[in-house]
């Protein structure tokens, strides 16, 4: 088996990882552009910090592979290990005040994914506001917007990565779009969408 | 190969960076299941000996207890066990939660479990001699609490002392303060833990009528005591 076939699935990737270094790099490259993502998006570290911290996130998951439970989704697995670095990361951080890397389409996404609205509004009113309220946001309602709305993780999937039972997901996407709304008033961005 | 990609592998390479052995996460995984095992076996304990505490106390008189009802429920129930229980409960909890797939049930399915667990586990356990152990570690340093002060408050209908004479409706009662009271017990509720004779410590429940004389509605114990633990299995 050569490491740069591309069929192979994720478990077998992770046994053949465990027999040969060389095979993870089909990990890495299959799982740095979505996990780069939404570490951008749930943390407000620079993309280059991002970089920095997949690169740990990939070390830790290498030195983890053992402990994969093939009953898993393995994109499960390895997003709880960027959860919970990413996590930290912020907590480090959050003094900094730095907002959260979002494009237009993101932020437009996740307005019409909560608020239920399709109007087009002004690019940069639009970015900076979500950003504004995804900073505001308490972390556990951030975490479960991003994993439902940006990464289109299903609920157990979501329960897997953030390991909350799938009643406690639910009602966390419910109240963080309760959250979103109510701050989306505070930016006045639900009365700009009114208009 | 991406570039990122040929960095991670190449730092894996350089710095020989190896997945750790499985056998370190089995032992972590077997370790909080044992302990959470333990947790619940604890709990399982604490519960069976609040359980016998609750059957033993004097419910009968849980209306009439001086103090007030609060105060029944704080002589007859060890804080002892009930720390220990919720202790041992949150415990069994986090740990269940941390076991590879506890996160899934939610909070009341697992509060649920750990209760009918630790039961299971409460009565299994009552076949050994640990719950006995503990049952008399506890008598021993936990005595139950009794305020004899409030057991010697005649007008509030409370009498506690030694019996001097003992006829079929009437009681000599020598009372802790000295003072010697006679009972009418016609009406009485005699506890079956008490031996109408000389010499016996009894509390009195009844109503104080002239003088030192006193009718009596229960006749308790001299002292509140622990009972001993049932045995449910292997006996």
């Amino acid at each position: 088996m050569s490491p740069e076939n591309s069929s192979i699935s994720d478990g077998e990737l992770v046994r053949f990882s465990l027999e040969n270094a060389d095979f993870f790099a089909q990990i890495v490259q299959k799982y740095e552009k979505p996990l780069l993502r939404y570490l951008l998006r749930i943390s407000n570290i620079s993309r280059e910090e991002a970089e920095d911290l997949l690169q740990e996130i990939f070390i830790k998951t290498y030195q983890n592979l053992r402990d994969f439970d093939a009953s898993l989704k393995f994109s499960s697995w390895i997003y709880r290990i960027a959860h919970n670095e990413a996590i930290s990361a912020w907590r480090k951080k959050v003094s900094r005040g730095e907002k959260i890397n979002l494009e237009k389409a993101e932020a437009a996404q996740l307005l019409h994914s909560t608020l239920d609205v399709a109007t087009q509004i002004d690019d940069q009113f639009l970015i900076e506001s979500v950003q504004t309220i995804l900073c505001d946001l308490p972390s556990k309602y951030r975490e479960v917007l991003v994993l439902r709305f940006l990464e289109n993780k299903d609920y157990s999937e979501i329960s897997d990565i953030l390991r909350r039972p799938m009643g406690s997901v639910a009602t966390l996407i419910s109240r963080a779009k309760k959250y979103f709304e109510r701050a989306a008033c505070k930016v006045n961005l639900v009365k700009f969408l009114e208009k | 190969m991406s570039n990122n990609s040929q960095k991670i592998l190449a730092k894996i390479k350089s710095q020989k960076i190896a997945p750790r052995c499985r056998v370190i996460f089995l032992a972590k995984n077997y370790g909080i299941w044992v302990l959470a095992i333990l947790a619940i076996f604890l709990a399982g304990i604490f519960l069976g000996n609040l359980v016998v505490d609750l059957i033993s106390a004097e419910w009968e008189i849980f209306g009439r207890f001086p103090g007030g009802r609060l105060n029944f429920l704080r002589e007859t129930i060890s804080i002892f066990w009930l720390v220990g229980l919720a202790a041992a409960f949150v415990f069994a909890f986090f740990l269940f939660r941390k076991t590879k797939r506890g996160y899934r049930l939610g909070a009341l399915t697992l509060t649920g479990i750990i209760f009918i667990a630790s039961f299971a586990g409460g009565v299994s356990l009552f076949s050994t001699p640990f719950p006995d152990q503990i049952h008399e570690l506890h008598s021993q340093n936990f005595p139950p609490r009794f305020d004899s002060a409030r057991w010697m408050n005649p007008t509030e209908g409370f009498l506690f002392g030694e019996i001097v004479e003992c006829g079929d409706t009437l009681l000599i009662l020598n009372a802790i303060d000295n003072s010697i009271w006679s009972i009418d017990i016609l009406r009485a509720r005699i506890s079956k833990m008490v031996e109408l004779r000389v010499g016996e410590r009894v509390r009195v429940i009844g109503l104080k009528l002239d003088g030192n004389n006193f009718t009596a509605e229960f006749i308790r114990p001299g002292e509140l005591r622990r009972f001993k633990l049932p045995r449910f299995i292997g006996q």
